[in-house]
């Protein structure tokens, strides 16, 4: 009797490895990008969990940021976390090239502006977490498929001579959480 | 006989499990190999250039979503910048700290583009004395017949010189963004002619 239920225990042991490799292969892969996110966030938002926070970089050139970052652009970073409301971010554009890019907590670039697109050389965007969160009048809309994220603000340093009219582009950007 | 079908059943259950695990560890790191994991999500195109329009794309399949997080997250989807890395020479051999390069190319039908050199172990910047990665379109300077060239060496070069490690036998990659691709451009983006990556000396 044992001798005849052999061959169904291998077939089910290695039927549950193949199923199992599948699940975790599948699992994993899946859970990788979600990681590198919550990695860059929780260096961004550091011990004091500063969500919702602009940071801009000051530095301009090769710098230890993330994997492969540009060396050729500054960059304004937002850890963000809708949970809290929606994140308002108005400012001046940048005339050399400027984008605004948002990425989902999956990775994904789900929204992305450039200064061309903008007729205006202000910009005033409200990030939210669904389509029928209300923003003020004159602000765009951008919905956020996942209440976290990552939004960047990049432009093009054409020169270390730019860096004074960056800082002072950096500095007239407004950021704020709307409950 | 009772605890027999238990003891098997025990046994294939743990074995099965290892199994499962190893399995899953070991297509994952085939999955992911880094650096040159970018192969089968990055395609070759153009001489020793690959390029992919999946590059933070919600089309992006696990494996390729997985692959760019790792290797170069919060990168803009081709709609706004597209990408191209090189990991080998013209002549297929990995691109090494052991050999100087001559890099030449045209300008590109875009609003500008950038040349960049990273570490492919720890896929940042290779620190140097005269603090450079990257040579952008408005920093070179061209021929008269409007191309330009980029000197990949570790010791100093006259023109555009991108520095690599002083220690040989250490890879690194090319990465060349081309920021607001002209429409055709990005539509010719597999076709285009990309710049040649010519070992000059090991």
């Amino acid at each position: 009797m044992l001798i005849r239920t052999l061959p169904l225990v291998a077939t089910a042991t290695l039927s549950g490895s193949v199923l199992g490799a599948l699940v975790g292969w599948n699992a994993t892969l899946q859970r990788v990008p979600v990681a590198v996110m919550e990695a860059i966030e929780g260096r961004m938002v550091g011990p004091e969990g500063d969500w919702n926070t602009c940071v801009h970089e000051r530095r301009y050139g090769p710098l230890p940021r993330v994997a492969r970052s540009n060396p050729d652009s500054m960059v304004t970073r937002v850890a963000y976390d809708l949970s809290e409301g929606s994140l308002r971010l108005r400012g001046k554009t940048w005339p050399d090239y400027w984008s605004l890019s948002v990425y989902d907590q999956n990775t994904n670039n789900v929204f992305v502006v450039n200064d061309r697109q903008i007729q205006s050389d202000s910009f005033d965007y409200t990030l939210v977490r669904a389509s029928d969160v209300p923003v003020a009048d004159g602000s765009q809309k951008i919905v956020s498929p996942t209440l976290k994220g990552i939004l960047l603000i990049r432009r093009f340093v054409v020169s270390e001579a730019d860096l004074l009219a960056i800082h002072a582009n950096q500095d007239l950007m407004r950021c704020e959480i709307i409950s | 006989m009772k605890a027999t079908y238990l003891l098997l059943g025990s046994t294939s259950f743990l074995f099965s499990a290892v199994l499962a695990v190893w399995v899953s560890a070991t297509l994952t790191k085939a999955s992911l190999a880094a650096p040159d994991g970018f192969e089968g999500t990055f395609q070759a195109v153009n001489g020793a250039w690959m390029y992919s329009d999946k590059v933070g794309s919600p089309a992006a399949n696990r494996v390729e979503r997985a692959r760019v997080a790792l290797g170069g997250p919060l990168a803009l989807s081709s709609e706004e910048t597209i990408y191209f890395i090189a990991l080998e020479d013209d002549d297929g051999e990995r691109l090494t700290s052991s050999c100087d390069y001559r890099i030449t190319g045209q300008a590109f039908a875009t609003r500008w583009w950038s040349l960049t050199l990273y570490d492919s172990e720890t896929q940042v910047f290779v620190p140097n004395e005269i603090n450079r990665a990257s040579w952008n379109s408005r920093a070179l300077e061209y021929a008269a017949d409007g191309s330009w060239t980029v000197i990949v060496s570790d010791e100093p070069q006259a023109g555009h010189w991108l520095p690599v490690h002083q220690q040989p036998d250490k890879r690194f990659d090319l990465l060349l963004r081309l920021y607001n691709p002209a429409d055709e451009t990005r539509r010719s983006a597999r076709t285009l002619t990309l710049p040649t990556i010519e070992r000059v000396q090991c």
